[in-house]
């Protein structure tokens, strides 16, 4: 946590009190340095040239990705066999359907050390930013050279298209949202945090006619974007996990994400570093997603499915979707990605400490082809029967002699095998083999995925083999885990998978904007209702061409008017507001606590926390994170759906921690007062602390007769903080 | 129209506070019957007629085997051994002695059976009644019983929960849990830091500040956090409110449930039901036993097994046990056989449940598992059937409807049917 609040303590102290006045009797503020703020505080610094990674290298990789002719040498491998497939011959017959077809996600072994090479790169880069965080955020991260132009080219386009729109079903849009509005709302959309009084009041005497476009550019480059981001994708991934030994490493995962977001990672690089992530959960955040659900490939697939394709493929996984075209073996291929993916102990670690690594050992290829194979004996008998006579004895078991190892892997199943020879000829005969089932303890041990029998649960079930349920591209059986899992990541984040940049353009206009082009913000796909489509492809194109940009992304979205209109919420009458208004939606757990802390300055101690706490960090963590339990919700979630609980309540009205700042012998109500301000300034300065914005003038006056009837001032004004800070616009994105 | 006629239709929906009023001003002005014999009277018909539930939620998916389903003869079987129960002919797995002594009360559902073996999946039909889907977050059948029957009047929360559990979904923040971490205590915070004068003005202050808000264009959000505080100022302000603190609780009773979580949670709820709640549900975590099932089992068997017997007791003892539903049940069942790690996995297929009070017949066993416990050999009972007869012991129509957000009527639970065996 930052900003401890002492720099903003004592600016507003000096502060409101000359701003206020100029407000009330209208005199502009034009050149006039006021309090601790600086000039240079106050001018956006536009195109100052960066360390970032340049655009240029991006839009190389782009292009690479992009190139169609690509091809995996080890893709056709499994290609002959496959037909003998039933389950994939079943797969392929619904994926014929599709139109989007002829992908070539794989690439080169050349080119695939190409792209593994720049990763490193921009991963150390991550590194260091992650290291250097304590370091002052514009000098070590100041602002990437952008093409501006561009920017706002798209984002006119944007408005045009949603104008049309609009004129056509005849609604008209909502006005342009007040400049403290706006601020209040960018600020939470980027740093999470409230501006400062100082801030707000500025931006609206501001006559720059780009200072929307500045702050946006500004807030862009700062650390507390990245961290706001960072926290926005642990509870994406946390508040899901299905194993609750998870929540212990989310620390770990903001920590990384932050570093990647701050280093403006492209979205395919992270969502691969993601998919391919080996490590220790205390250290490698980017193993997340697995440790989330303790290496279970079923749930991995399914959220691997949801968070970056927005497509529920694990409806799918009992039976066929009901509403969508997926069957039940895609979901099955889909997990098949990551069967070898595990979790264990990290033998000796004190304190417990957990690792995912690939477990390809035991399980070799060969075998578990061979054991896969047998679910169709006819095909198996035909594959081996070198001699062609009808019967297998033991040696065409062992295909590829030589090889120590190739004879180490044959060894058990050859036993297992030895065991269906009932008449003890040494051959085994088509019928023998049909006997085969597969044994429990093999089962347990092979690094394969199986389909379980729903009609016979205890039985092993059907084993799969990799399939990605967007695209036909063949893929290899038998792949170790780091290989099928890279070779899962590059389908995913291909460009030519349009799901990719949807799924994370969606969600992020549906956080940004309160309502997203899909009534879900991680149920979309090709079968869903949509609005605005038109929008979302003009998007994800540029997306996808901004070489996955998630600062670009940004960029464009919030230097629409779409964006910048005023927060109306939902005519109940109405399933959407069509991009006419923004929707309000409620604050995340991190922005309630950093809006606190704007507000009342409540992470310094109070006298209470003094005397108890011994280590201040691991007290301030613990009181975090219970605060965190408290106000966290899923950001997957409908945001009309989420709602406040009697707890948050009750924390909000009569907790010593929020009464103990609002009431306090250093509570900033006094230091108002004591600065000898008008009744009005103080209400004024109030409203601009806790809320971002100036009170109208009914709201000053209610406050006055409020605080005339008070035993004192001081109560009156305490009391207004209080109804403030437990208001529904207090909670609310507006 | 009588009395007892007009808590009737108070209780398919009419408010209670409606209903006082408009009761009242007629016995005013028939001049028979003083205002407070009528609030009174209404007050113990109202005790009679309300009706509540306890949900006992194994979370995990507890095994059948171990729980009252035994197969002492079959290898199956394990290390669990088959007892007597006070019901002569039923017999359940061995650790639940005290359980065993109160099976006149309880009736069991061995034939359970459902398609859901992911944990998300199954916890989600067997609280809402649906499956999950991505266009509407149903609401918890808790929501829905006291959407249908909670009493307006009573100022701490209907719905209650020990541990994280399902939401109200689209019936709103009245019927969200108010979900307790530490059964025994006062919630937190339920004390204001200022005189209630003072706390009284503030609430006014802030009534104020949200008009203006809501005059901004977030009517109903501000709609919705009003009522969420109106909410939990009854909470702060109700008499009711002790009935999360123990302090007035003999030993012996505590003893009695069991001096850890699960158990306080079970004296908890007795405590909560008698002060005018609802639903409340009770969690125990850790029944997801893949390995060593019948040392984890045993473990926590010996937390639940006290404090179920425990409630069932004192809930007959105080004439609660009538119009109290309790039920015990997780996810899914785990299969019968015994995998290598000495566990067993998920089994949707067949499961059992343990159910009490509401009406319902206690001493029987409705349905039966195969010989080695497989398949449901007789009667089975659909996730649909166990919801509209928990529907039926508190007198609610299982098809009566709600509307989704999308103008959608939903019903408790779409299909199944009462199991009539239960209350004859």
């Amino acid at each position: 946590m930052s900003n401890p609040g002492s720099q903003s303590v004592s600016r507003t102290a000096l502060f409101p009190a000359a701003v206020v006045c100029c407000l009330v009797f209208g005199i502009t503020l034009m050149g006039f340095s006021i309090g601790t703020i600086s000039a240079e505080e106050a001018t956006p610094q536009v195109n100052k040239m960066g360390a970032k990674k340049p655009v240029a290298k991006k839009s190389a990789a782009r292009e690479e990705n992009a190139n169609p002719e690509r091809v995996k040498q080890a893709k056709n491998a499994g290609k002959a066999k496959q037909a003998d497939n039933p389950n994939k011959k079943q797969a392929d017959k619904k994926q014929g359907k599709k139109k989007n077809n002829a992908q070539k996600a794989n690439k080169t072994a050349a080119q695939k050390a190409k792209q593994q090479q720049k990763r490193k790169q921009s991963q150390l880069a991550a590194e260091e930013t992650n290291e250097s965080t304590a370091a002052t955020l514009n000098e070590m991260n100041p602002p990437a050279p952008v093409d501006l132009a561009h920017v706002r080219e798209v984002s006119k386009q944007i408005d045009e298209l949603i104008t049309v729109g609009l004129n056509n079903s005849g609604i008209a849009p909502a006005p342009l949202a007040s400049d403290e509005d706006f601020l209040r709302r960018v600020n939470f959309d980027l740093t999470g945090k409230l501006p400062t009084s100082a801030e707000v009041v500025e931006f609206g005497l501001s006559s720059d006619p780009d200072k929307r476009a500045n702050v946006i550019h500004n807030l862009l480059g700062t650390r507390e974007y990245a961290q706001n981001w960072a926290q926005y994708w642990r509870d994406v991934i946390y508040t899901r996990a299905t194993d609750p030994r998870a929540q212990r490493q989310s620390p770990v995962f903001t920590e990384w994400m932050q570093g990647q977001i701050a280093a403006n990672r492209s979205w395919d690089e992270i969502t691969t570093e993601m998919l391919t992530a080996t490590g220790r959960m205390s250290q490698d955040g980017q193993t997340g997603l697995f440790f989330a659900h303790n290496g279970e490939g079923e749930e991995i697939a399914a959220e691997a499915s949801r968070i970056f394709l927005g497509i529920q493929i694990q409806c799918a996984q009992c039976h066929d979707h009901f509403t969508d075209q997926w069957t039940r073996e895609q979901f099955h291929q889909l997990a098949s990605f990551f069967p070898r993916a595990k979790v264990r102990r990290v033998e000796g670690s004190e304190p417990r400490d957990f690792e995912v690594y690939s477990r390809d050992g035991n399980a070799n290829p060969q075998q578990s082809k061979l054991f896969a194979s047998l679910a169709d004996p006819e095909s198996f008998l035909a594959t081996y029967d070198r001699n062609n006579d009808g019967v297998l004895n033991m040696r065409e078991l062992n295909p590829r002699q030589g090889k120590p190892e190739n004879k180490k892997a044959f060894a058990l199943p050859r036993r297992i095998l030895a065991e269906l020879d009932t008449d003890k000829d040494r051959q085994l005969t088509l019928a023998e083999l049909a006997e085969f089932k597969m044994p429990g303890k093999f089962k347990r041990n092979a690094a394969e995925h199986f389909m379980a029998d729903l009609n016979d649960p205890s039985a092993p079930g059907t084993p799969m083999s990799p399939a990605f349920f967007l695209s036909e591209t063949d893929i290899d059986e038998g792949l170790a885990d780091i290989e099928r899992r890279t070779v899962v990541a590059d389908l995913i984040t291909s460009p030519e998978n349009e799901w990719f940049a949807k799924a994370y353009v969606n969600r992020v206009w549906t956080v940004l904007l309160g309502e997203g082009f899909f009534p879900a913000i991680d149920d979309i796909g090709p079968e869903r209702e949509m609005r605005h489509p038109e929008v979302l492809d003009l998007l994800a194109r540029e997306f996808v061409a901004s070489g996955y940009d998630m600062e670009w992304l940004f960029r464009v979205i919030l230097n629409t008017e779409a964006y910048q209109r005023e927060a109306l919420e939902l005519d109940p009458a109405k399933t959407s507001s069509d991009f006419a208004a923004v929707l309000p939606t409620r604050l995340r757990a991190d922005q309630v606590y950093e809006a606190l802390v704007c507000a009342l300055g409540a992470n310094e101690p109070g006298p209470a926390a003094v005397k108890k706490r011994k280590n201040k960090k691991s007290f301030e963590e613990g009181r975090r994170n219970q605060f965190q339990k408290l106000f966290e919700y899923d950001p997957s979630e409908n945001s009309a759906e989420v709602s406040g609980t009697i707890p948050q309540a009750l924390f909000l009205m009569n907790s010593q921690r929020i009464n103990g700042q609002i009431e306090g012998r250093n509570s900033f109500v006094r230091e108002l007062l004591d600065q000898e301000m008008t009744p009005e300034a103080i209400t004024t300065e109030i409203y601009l602390r806790v809320l971002g914005r100036t009170p109208d003038k009914e709201e000053v006056e209610l406050v006055a007769d409020y605080v005339q009837q008070a035993e004192t001032p001081l109560e009156g004004y305490e009391d207004l903080v209080w109804s403030l800070i437990n208001s529904t616009e207090f909670l609310t994105k507006r | 129209m009588t009395i007892h006629e007009q808590v009737r239709i108070g209780r398919s929906g009419i408010s209670r506070r409606r209903f006082v009023h408009t009761v009242s001003a007629a016995a005013f002005a028939a001049g028979t019957l003083t205002f407070r014999d009528i609030v009174s009277l209404r007050a113990e018909e109202l005790q009679k007629q309300r009706r509540s539930m306890i949900l006992l939620w194994l979370n995990g998916g507890p095994s059948q085997l171990e729980m009252f389903d035994p197969k002492p003869n079959h290898a199956n079987s394990g290390e669990t051994k088959a007892i007597q129960t006070s019901v002569s002919g039923i017999e359940i797995a061995h650790r639940w002695e005290q359980t065993a002594k109160v099976m006149d009360d309880v009736a069991l559902i061995r034939s359970m059976t459902n398609k859901e073996g992911n944990h998300r999946r199954a916890s989600y039909h067997l609280h809402t009644g649906y499956v999950p889907s991505g266009s509407v977050k149903h609401p918890s059948l808790a929501a829905n019983v006291a959407y249908r029957i909670a009493d307006p009047e009573v100022t701490i929360p209907s719905v209650v929960s020990v541990g994280n559990t399902f939401g109200a979904g689209y019936l709103g923040v009245d019927y969200e849990p108010f979900v307790v971490g530490d059964p025994g205590t006062l919630p937190t915070d339920t004390t204001p830091t200022v005189d209630s004068q003072r706390f009284n003005k503030r609430l006014g202050l802030l009534g104020q500040i949200e008009n203006r808000y809501a005059d901004r264009g977030a009517a109903s959000l501000v709609k919705s956090h009003q009522q969420l505080y109106k909410k939990t100022r009854n909470l702060i302000t109700s008499p009711e409110l002790k009935a999360f603190d123990f302090a007035d609780e003999p030993a012996e009773m505590l003893t009695a449930y069991g001096d850890n979580k699960f158990g306080k949670g079970c004296l908890l709820a007795r405590r909560l039901i008698e002060a005018g709640s609802t639903f409340v549900e009770v969690t125990l975590n850790g029944w997801d036993t893949h390995q060593d099932v019948f040392t984890r089992t045993d473990e926590l068997i010996s937390q639940v097994d006290p404090a179920f017997a425990a409630l069932i007791a004192d809930l007959k003892a105080r004439g609660l046990l009538d119009t109290t539903t309790v039920l015990l049940m997780g996810e899914f069942g785990r299969t019968p056989k015994i995998n290598p790690r000495g566990g067993r996995d998920h089994f949707p297929r067949v499961f059992n449940a343990a159910l009490a009070g509401g009406g319902i017949r206690g001493g029987q066993v409705i349905g039966q598992s195969s010989d080695d416990g497989s398949e449901v050999a007789e009667r089975p009972v659909t996730v649909g059937d166990l919801f509209c007869s928990l529907c039926h012991t508190l007198q609610i129509d299982p098809a009566s409807e709600t509307r989704s957000p999308l103008g959608r009527p939903m019903k408790i639970v779409e299909e199944g049917e009462v199991v009539e065996e239960l209350f004859t």
